[in-house]
């Protein structure tokens, strides 16, 4: 592509489960305890199926 | 149906885009930035139209087309559709658990939200007869759950050590029992950190979080001791020594593993507060997470709407830190720049936050269950007690269904799969609805993501 560089492919949408696996860390658990970021927790599931 | 969205940007020499319902990330040229913006609504031709005279028709046309070709492979303008999830009302699975093992502290934070320890109410300690009755009840309540995080936290909770101690002791018979497993954490402000404490944390893996605010200036104004002496000097020195003999953590984000992090809160004291990031990471600390304050806005010490301007400047100068210390002696880690395209959670994850509440309580020294340790205090919110167990899930079920397609504010937001919906203790603090959340923390948490995207785009630019 000329005009587009893409830089991470992702289909979230497709990752999509009935309720959590429970394989992530609970997001306020360690480092913020008062404001949260869901999107710098890990996916244990994705990293052990790699 | 989740109406296709993207998220454009431009960040020093990058346009960026974000594609909010794929998680998709791309960086574009000036032209495709253009018809990005046009695309949905607009045909080709219209949108030869509009750019006509500015660019080549040729350019537009196959500039148009690579967004076309991405859109039918899903991964821009990308549609999202809502789960379907059907839950027993009464049936719950919590699995992380902030054990307040201590309602007392031995600190005076100017801005603590636990009241400098008991939340508004008597200081005390947790007994072990609790602590054993806390971990039964984690089992007990979650049977399907193999992996079980634990926090000790206060107050102060090494003013209980002993009690900390037996808790884990206690959690690894049942590990031998159940086959299940705990991961530990330890919230502390150091003080007390000393040679026992470090042969426990080591032996137990115990994971840490270190509350440090920065500069000693800054750090003894905000954190005096109880006879109102500063606490830098103390604490620094421990943290030092633990930090040269804790190896870093087994994954360098966020989550399992023993990770250390240095945690600290910015007020309206010291919005300069990229200083104080700065100052831990030239003390050798590598992973830091320095947080605004939340207090009301008619609060001493309160971030306001004001403030934002001069705060976004601060993320800035932190961006470009991050990158000159790359590499370096002096690297570090911000937590809220570590944001991860590839492996992060899923969407059913993203949209609904924290787990408050259903997948996270905070269990106080009398036996009192809330949905998460800054909701403690707040009798309204109770979910139940050690003794009779949840008795009020309604309230569980309200935090379960509360998710970022129930708020009207994060429901086209761009960021929502990023932040999953904002912290429910803000909400209600600032808004009393766990529906809306406090607007001045979005405000903070959208910026961090854009200087969490340029860095990742530049990461992945360099694989």
């Amino acid at each position: 592509m000329k005009h587009i560089k893409i830089l991470s492919r992702n289909r979230l949408q497709d990752t999509m489960l009935t309720g959590t696996c429970e394989k992530c860390s609970a997001s306020c658990q360690s480092a913020c305890k008062t404001s949260i970021t869901v999107g710098n927790t890990i996916c244990y599931t994705k990293v052990e199926n790699k | 149906m989740i109406k296709g969205q993207v998220h454009v940007f431009t960040y020093k020499d990058k346009n960026i885009v974000l594609d909010v319902n794929s998680n998709s990330l791309f960086t574009v040229d000036e032209l495709a930035k253009e018809i990005i913006h046009l695309y949905p609504s607009f045909t080709l031709a219209e949108i030869i139209g509009k750019l006509n005279g500015k660019y080549d028709e040729n350019k537009i046309t196959e500039a148009y087309q690579e967004i076309q070709q991405l859109h039918q492979e899903g991964i821009i303008y990308s549609e999202g559709v809502l789960p379907e999830e059907e839950h027993d009302p009464e049936e719950f699975e919590i699995k992380s658990m902030c054990l307040h093992v201590s309602h007392d502290c031995n600190l005076r934070c100017k801005y603590c939200f636990a009241g400098t320890g008991p939340y508004g109410q008597k200081r005390s300690l947790m007994t072990f007869e609790q602590g054993k009755k806390a971990i039964d009840f984690l089992v007990s309540q979650a049977k399907n759950t193999s992996h079980f995080e634990i926090d000790f936290f206060g107050g102060e909770p090494l003013l209980n050590f002993s009690v900390v101690k037996q808790i884990v002791a206690y959690a690894r018979e049942k590990e031998k029992e159940t086959g299940k497993k705990f991961d530990f954490s330890l919230t502390t402000n150091g003080v007390y950190i000393n040679e026992e404490v470090e042969e426990f944390i080591a032996n137990e893996n115990i994971n840490l979080i270190l509350s440090i605010d920065g500069r000693p200036e800054v750090n003894d104004k905000m954190r005096p001791m109880d006879d109102g002496s500063g606490s830098y000097q103390t604490i620094v020195k421990n943290y030092q020594r633990i930090n040269s003999e804790r190896s870093g953590n087994a994954d360098n984000r966020y989550g399992r593993g023993i990770y250390t992090y240095y945690r600290g809160t910015f007020t309206s004291e010291n919005l300069d507060f990229a200083n104080d990031v700065l100052h831990l990471s030239d003390l050798g600390f590598k992973r830091i997470s320095v947080e605004p304050v939340v207090l009301p806005e008619n609060r001493k010490y309160a971030i306001k709407k004001d403030h934002l301007p001069e705060l976004f400047e601060q993320y800035d100068v932190l961006t470009e830190s991050y990158l000159e210390r790359k590499g370096t002696d002096k690297e570090f880690h911000f937590h809220h720049f570590e944001v991860d395209m590839e492996e992060g959670p899923c969407f059913s994850k993203r949209i609904t936050g924290c787990g408050a509440g259903y997948q996270y309580m905070a269990i106080t020294p009398e036996g009192d269950i809330y949905p998460c340790h800054q909701f403690v205090g707040k009798k309204e919110m109770i979910i139940g007690n050690l003794k009779e167990g949840f008795t009020n899930k309604k309230l569980m079920n309200k935090f379960r269904n509360t998710n970022i397609y129930t708020k009207p504010a994060c429901k086209e937001c761009w960021a929502r799969h990023l932040c999953g919906g904002g912290c429910h203790v803000n909400a209600y603090g600032f808004n009393d609805d766990l529906n809306k959340p406090y607007e001045v923390g979005c405000e903070l948490t959208k910026k961090r993501f854009e200087n969490a995207l340029y860095l990742k785009v530049l990461e992945l630019e360099q694989e």
